[in-house]
């Protein structure tokens, strides 16, 4: 219904009536010809490239507050990744007490979303059951003890970020609000009990039936030369990579996806790679607190080879690490002063990169600002857009064994294979929508 | 705050209805946005421009009308 | 009888309905049996909330597919239908229903959901709790 050359267009109206899903957030489409997957499509994330959009013309001090809203999981590593990334751009000092402060931080998101996962997510999908209630009425004890701990999380981001949803404590150089003592000194009395809490949780999990699926995957993470690595560090494989933070852009590439909306990001000199807990701990395994060293070496046999599904068990050793780091932080730092954690902020016409580890895995972040401190560019590649090559992976390994199921097993099997790199979508138990297109065999 | 991703898709099918039209642009869009949908039209709102910005609905006015039931419809398309 | 207001809710647009009423509620005179609780996240301020109360009035922005604006009761077998404008994952339903499945549930939980975002809406659910508050009593009368 094209107009004639020369007419003047007019405007119409076309009816479309197409209806947009909102549910079943993720989908995988498996082409399968003569028993055999011969392609693979997933689509279970979208980056945040709505937040880098909106963030051109902000002013940089808003971005804290922007960022925390990416995901409600884990706002601190959002947030963190992007106030690193403005204070290496305008060289603002950091205290060291605030330093110490910021790890407990880290710690308090890791042990919240570590456990949220553990208990509502793997659990139910290793016992075969359907979510989270089944497992609170079946295994009741470890739910409340999993509750229990995840509180003291929950307690850490209320004390210095204000409140747990959207925190707003942080700022450029510090925070709004500085724990009291007596605070600080009530959490590390509840950290030292719920250290041996974990422990016994994490013992539990080891007793569950947990299944194996070792890939060959390089592994990355950040590392440093004295901490477990939280908000600091060197890029790292387990294939020799060692570059600061700031090298990342020349390391890994994002490209667009096609057919999607996803962006893969790969190694440029490799490809594919796995970020997240069963990195670190394998990346970091000399830089783990004796308890969680010694839970680690308990499991040995799980991290002899990279195994997606023994991320439970990296998440279980770092939600003991994150209780010694964070009794760390309180103990051995000095509380910084409010000058400390205010520190005169100029803003500066430059570009600042920043790396740190969410609970999901590694986040890098760079912002470029203007000399007023208006942000000019913003990117930001999340974990769980570094696994995505991986995942799809996995899949492909797996897919063979899942088409002789029913629909509604094969979906939960890939779902649960899914889940292990606990991508941000997994909150729903079921995200998964899975399409397979059997194709008759083509004639010779 | 998946209404970025909502309006990628929906700016998708508007583009291939806009083709299969044989016309220039998208001056208007005309969504429909269900009670029950979970999506929030004013994240639907706000997500739209920056998401339309350089493709052919760079522009468009933004009609959202509500519904009952779980939907999200993209109902028409005013284009030129 | 202990009873506890549970208002949930975010501090953001029409998200903050909950948390609005229980700021009404404030500002009544109700008996010191009664205790009022704002709740950001389902998971874990639900869960705490609910501990200790012999009956709970949880209050929520809702959608529905009725038309009225104002708030309402909701029956539980409702809620399923109901879709609140919590973040993903743990909704109050779920939360509820994990109350439930540890044994942390009050004997009686009534809901009440806010459809609209103004005053008046806050106003009417504000009524609708306090109708519940007497009629709790009086049965335990």
């Amino acid at each position: 219904m094209a107009e004639p050359p020369g007419t003047r267009s007019a405007r119409r109206i076309i009816r479309v009536g197409a209806i947009a899903r909102v549910e079943g957030e993720g989908a995988l489409h498996l082409v399968v010809e003569s028993g055999r997957v011969t392609d693979l499509r997933l689509e279970i994330y979208e980056p945040p490239r709505f937040f880098e959009a909106f963030a051109r013309g902000r002013r940089a001090d808003e971005l804290p507050d922007l960022m925390a809203r990416i995901c409600g999981i884990c706002p601190v590593a959002y947030q963190m990744s992007a106030v690193h990334a403005l204070e290496s751009a305008w060289g603002v000092p950091v205290h060291p007490g605030v330093r110490a402060l910021r790890r407990l931080y880290y710690a308090g998101e890791w042990i919240e979303s570590h456990l949220l996962h553990m208990t509502f997510l793997a659990a139910p999908d290793f016992l075969g059951l359907d979510d989270g209630i089944e497992i609170a009425r079946i295994h009741r004890a470890e739910v409340e003890r999993a509750l229990a701990l995840r509180k003291i999380g929950n307690r850490i981001l209320i004390l210095l970020g204000g409140r747990s949803v959207n925190p707003v404590g942080v700022r450029i150089g510090g925070f709004h609000r500085l724990p009291t003592g007596a605070e600080l000194q009530a959490l590390a009395d509840d950290l030292r009990r719920a250290r041996g809490e974990a422990l016994a949780l994490l013992r539990w999990f080891a007793s569950l039936p947990v299944p194996s699926r070792p890939q060959d995957v390089e592994l990355v993470a950040l590392r440093h030369p004295q901490e477990y690595p939280m908000n600091e560090g060197r890029v790292v494989s387990s294939q020799g990579l060692d570059v600061a933070a700031d090298a990342f852009e020349d390391v890994f590439e994002e490209t667009q996806v096609e057919h999607s909306t996803a962006l893969r990001c790969r190694l440029r000199a490799r490809g594919r790679y796995l970020v997240g807990p069963l990195a670190r701990v394998s990346l970091n395994a000399d830089r783990l607190s004796p308890a969680a060293a010694a839970a680690r070496e308990e499991l040995a046999h799980r991290f002899e080879r990279p195994d997606p599904a023994s991320s439970v068990f990296a998440r279980g050793i770092e939600v003991v690490q994150a209780i010694d780091a964070a009794l760390e932080a309180i103990v051995r730092f000095e509380p910084p002063s409010p000058r400390d954690a205010s520190p005169p902020v100029s803003p500066r016409a430059a570009v600042g990169r920043a790396a740190t580890e969410a609970p999901r895995g590694t986040l890098f972040v760079a912002v470029e600002t203007d000399a007023e401190g208006i942000v000019q560019r913003l990117r930001i590649v999340p974990p769980t857009s570094q696994n995505q090559g991986q995942i799809e992976e996995d899949l492909r390994a797996l897919a063979p064994s899942v088409l002789a199921l029913s629909d509604d097993r094969a979906r939960r099997a890939c779902e649960a294979a899914i889940r292990d790199y606990d991508p941000c979508i997994s909150c729903a138990t079921h995200f998964l929508t899975l399409t397979v297109e059997r194709r008759p065999p083509r004639c010779a | 705050m998946h209404e970025a991703k909502l309006c990628l898709s929906l700016l998708a099918t508007a583009e291939r209805a806009l083709a299969e039209a044989g016309a220039e642009r998208i001056a208007a869009v005309h969504l429909a946005v269900g009670a029950l949908s979970g999506v929030a039209p004013e994240a639907l709102a706000a997500a739209f421009p920056i998401c339309a910005a350089g493709t052919r609905a760079d522009g468009a006015v933004l009609r959202i009308e509500r519904m009952p039931g779980r939907d999200l419809v993209l109902r028409e398309l005013e284009v030129v | 009888m202990r009873v506890t207001v549970i208002g949930v809710g975010t501090r953001h647009g029409g998200d903050a309905a909950g948390l609005a009423v229980v700021t009404a509620l404030e500002a009544r005179a109700l008996p010191r049996s009664v205790a009022l609780v704002r709740c950001e996240r389902p998971l874990p301020d639900l869960l705490e909330a609910l501990a200790g109360a012999d009956a709970a009035i949880v209050v929520d922005a809702a959608r529905s597919d009725h038309a009225a604006r104002g708030a309402r009761r909701v029956a539980p077998a409702e809620l399923a239908d109901v879709a609140t404008t919590s973040s993903h994952g743990f909704g109050v339903a779920r939360a509820l229903a994990l109350a439930e499945a540890l044994g942390r549930a009050p004997a009686r939980v009534e809901l009440v959901a806010i459809e609209g975002e103004g005053d008046a809406d806050v106003e009417d659910a504000a009524r609708i709790v306090v109708e519940l508050l007497a009629s709790l009593t009086a049965a335990e009368g």
